[in-house]
């Protein structure tokens, strides 16, 4: 047991390390089934109510081809003077972080162009949105319940 | 007795004979009174279709195109319930540019994005400030003009005249930059309910619309009047009183191009 004592002192140190780094860089996988996730973040909101928008809607809003990724929910703008989204996906990789993180800006940006100097309380509401990137999962919302959804999210994971 | 006989031959009828006569003679006389009663009734109808002639050679182009569109408008808007596929396509060599209703053309997937120039805010001008090369490049066969609920709440036009004088100025830029395109100006769809509290000016959209229809008779310009669709569907605005949900569209669409039809 001795001889295996520095080996063991290694591979805590090794796992010690990893640890620290993924947490640093929130870089932590989640086994967390998006259906698991999308239930919890929505609970209590006003997208419970509400349909998932199909692919073809993350493709427009997004650029993103829902295929490329292990899952992508949309809770799409019930119409154009509305700003209230939530966006969650599942990396099938964490190769696809920045495009999807790219996208998020992209989409925030055109709201934000949209209703400057027009609307304010859409403006207002936007300037508040939610994005947080964890692992594997990525999040946006705008919306009046995004702390609370945002708190949601994080503990499915 | 023999000259008798043969005179009786030669000259004498029968009575069978002479009923024959009588009957065809009267048969002769009906035919000739029904043939004289048909020229007296075709003489009428005649003088009837010169009346009817007459009264419309007397009725103003204007009322009798006016009721023409009626009529279109009717059955487009019958085929907006029955068949709204068919509306769609009419709009293939078309742009839409407006405002924030108009975006709800795209925003709702009925046309495509570069089918619709509009944004949030958008104000009449933005047609020569924004739009104009691209309508140059596209040469669409028609544009519809969408403006006018910030137009009256911006207060760059106070008064309804001032605002027909900005929008027949648009007009005649779009005409410029692409002389083979038709442009159609809406009217401004009515703000409703809370919506007309939403701004002071928005009240005097009556004002403003009889004054971009009375620029568009005199330039000989294209004025869709929305005021019959709106009334009708007010049932299909957004609670803020402003914007349209996803079925007036097809309304507003049938609308446009009953004017389009015209031609």
């Amino acid at each position: 047991m001795r001889k295996f004592y520095p080996h063991l002192k290694i591979l805590l140190t090794v796992l010690l390390i990893v640890f620290v780094i993924s947490s640093l860089t929130g870089g932590a996988i989640s086994s967390a089934d998006m259906q698991t996730v999308a239930g919890q973040v929505v609970k209590g909101t006003k997208f419970e109510q509400m349909s998932p928008a199909e692919n073809r809607i993350i493709k427009r809003f997004y650029g993103l081809n829902a295929n490329d990724y292990e899952s992508v929910v949309l809770y799409a703008p019930g119409d154009n003077m509305d700003v209230h989204e939530l966006l969650l996906v599942k990396l099938k990789d964490l190769s696809q972080q920045k495009t999807v993180e790219d996208a998020v800006g992209k989409r925030l940006e055109t709201q934000l162009n949209s209703f400057e100097g027009y609307g304010a309380e859409q403006v207002a509401l936007l300037n508040k949105s939610v994005t947080i990137v964890k692992g594997n999962y990525i999040f946006f919302m705008v919306d009046e319940d995004a702390a609370k959804a945002q708190k949601a999210f994080l503990k499915s994971l | 007795m023999q000259r008798t006989r043969t005179h009786q031959k030669a000259y004498g009828f029968g009575k069978r004979q002479i009923a024959l006569v009588v009957g065809a003679i009267t048969l002769m006389i009906i035919i000739l009174l029904a043939l004289a009663g048909n020229k007296v009734s075709l003489g009428e109808e005649k003088s009837q279709g010169l009346e009817y002639l007459d009264m419309l050679e007397d009725r103003d182009i204007g009322e009798i195109k006016g009721k023409l569109k009626e009529i279109k408008a009717k059955r487009n808007l019958e085929m907006a319930d029955s068949n709204e596929e068919a509306i769609w396509p009419e709009f293939e060599d078309s742009l839409i540019l407006g405002d924030s209703r108009a975006v709800g053309f795209s925003y709702y997937e009925f046309l495509s994005e570069e089918q619709v120039l509009a944004k949030g805010g958008g104000i009449i001008t933005d047609v020569s400030n924004e739009y104009l090369e691209q309508v140059k490049q596209i040469n669409p066969e028609r544009v519809f003009l969408c403006f006018g609920l910030n137009d009256m709440g911006i207060g760059f036009w106070p008064q309804p005249q001032d605002y027909a004088e900005e929008c027949r100025k648009q007009i005649q830029a779009l005409n410029q930059a692409s002389p083979d395109t038709e442009v159609y100006i809406n009217s401004i769809l009515p703000p409703v309910g809370v919506g007309l509290d939403a701004d002071p000016n928005y009240k005097n959209y009556g004002e403003y619309n009889a004054a971009i229809q009375e620029m568009c008779e005199t330039e000989g310009f294209h004025y869709v009047d929305n005021s019959e669709i709106s009334e009708a569907h007010q049932d299909l605005y957004q609670p803020d009183g402003l914007h349209m949900q996803t079925d007036f569209y097809k309304y507003w669409a049938a609308n446009m191009l009953a004017e389009v039809d015209e031609e």
